[in-house]
């Protein structure tokens, strides 16, 4: 499989969640260039810096939530390509998560290594 | 022009004018003070009474030379009265001044006589009568005008009177009508106090319904959020070493694992809350 280098962004309160994250990326060989971030405030000043191809975003966070992060990014104009990664169920959330042209993909916690190569063939496929 | 003609005319100019002023009459009392004045250009008379029976009620007058007496009582119907009301027949009989009622104790008689008529129109009835005597002289040729008098005063009256039952009417329909508006604004605020309840129990379902979704959002994520740990740590192992694993891994199942139970007994805390609330307020 021919792979451009893609560089990932993981924004979760949890540093178990990251943890877990990265290295399903790790061995899918989804990316060998991964960042992360506990606290949402940190990844929006390092954005210009690191300049990711995707973003893996939390919904449910402390002080700066995954909804407020994703206005952030478009009161900024940013293009960042971002896949929600979330613990809830919710029919609403999914619908909400629709209006926001960044958005890509909507997971549900757990991340599988099926969950992460169907990601890849998708981003593949459009790339 | 004879005597008899020209005597026929003057009466009936004197009844002309009186009536010109019944018509201007409005109440019982307007027609009895109209009789009143009228009364000596028309015939004859000591005293003239008239009595009208009308739905039960009674109304009448009795006048003697420049002034009259009103009456509104069965018991002031005379012995000839009530006897001109049950066989209706007309009569003339001579009256003495010792047998005249007390109320015209003060008039002298002079071969008096006391006439009856009874005249019935349906809805009503009427009883004339008149004493007269040889100073005051009533003929049978004045029964004529007598008649024409009975006429109009009885149209009269009961113009007066279905005009004052059309105003106890109209008034009882006002008392009516305010009743109906009290009413009416008994049951708007029958109907704001149901409005207001509607509103109050709206509010409580929102607030319920907000609880609930809370209760669902929490269920929905901080239930899966450790349980989501555990399984996604899991997914790893197989591609960690099983040094890695004991040292790093496991203990974040356990610490994961034990968070989740947290979360259970926090939800079940709740939960167990939101109930006991929701009998509180049915009891």
């Amino acid at each position: 499989m021919n792979l451009k280098p893609i560089k990932v962004m993981l924004v979760d309160d949890q540093k178990m969640a990251n943890f877990i994250t990265r290295k399903l990326i790790e061995v899918t060989g989804f990316s060998t260039e991964v960042v992360d971030y506990t606290v949402p405030q940190e990844a929006l000043l390092d954005l210009s810096n690191t300049n990711p191809d995707l973003i893996f975003l939390d919904l449910n966070m402390p002080e700066v939530n995954g909804w407020q992060f994703l206005e952030v990014l478009t009161e900024k104009q940013n293009q960042t390509q971002v896949v929600i990664v979330t613990s809830s169920t919710s029919i609403h959330d999914k619908e909400k998560a629709q209006k926001y042209a960044q958005v890509i993909d909507f997971l549900e916690k757990p991340l599988t290594k099926n969950t992460i190569l169907s990601l890849k063939s998708k981003l593949d496929l459009a790339g | 022009m004879n005597l008899s003609s020209a005597k026929y005319r003057i009466t009936y100019e004197a009844f002309s004018k009186f009536s010109s002023s019944l018509g201007k009459a409005e109440t019982l009392e307007d027609l009895g003070k109209t009789i009143n004045r009228h009364l000596k250009y028309l015939f004859n008379f000591k005293a003239f009474r008239i009595m009208l029976v009308h739905d039960g009620e009674l109304n009448g007058y009795t006048f003697t030379k420049g002034k009259y007496t009103q009456h509104s009582l069965a018991k002031d119907l005379a012995p000839h009265e009530l006897k001109l009301l049950a066989n209706q027949i007309p009569f003339v009989e001579d009256l003495k001044t010792a047998d005249l009622p007390e109320y015209l104790a003060h008039l002298y008689l002079n071969q008096g006589k006391l006439w009856g008529w009874f005249s019935n129109y349906g809805k009503y009835q009427v009883c004339a009568s008149i004493i007269s005597d040889d100073d005051e002289v009533f003929n049978h040729s004045d029964a004529e005008i007598l008649h024409l008098l009975i006429d109009s005063v009885g149209s009269k009256y009961r113009q007066i009177y279905l005009s004052q039952k059309l105003i106890e009417n109209n008034n009882d329909l006002e008392r009516l009508v305010a009743e109906i508006e009290l009413k009416n604004k008994e049951i708007e605020g029958i109907n704001s106090n149901q409005q207001n309840l509607i509103e109050l129990r709206t509010r409580e379902l929102h607030s319920k319904n907000k609880k609930l979704f809370e209760l669902s959002h929490l269920n929905a994520h901080d239930l899966r959020e450790p349980l989501s740990r555990v399984l996604g740590l899991l997914e790893i192992t197989s591609d960690l070493p099983d040094t890695d694993i004991r040292e790093a891994i496991l203990p974040q199942i356990k610490e994961s694992a034990e968070q989740l139970d947290e979360v259970i007994k926090r939800v079940v805390r709740q939960s167990e809350a939101e109930i006991n609330s929701n009998i509180d307020l049915k009891a």
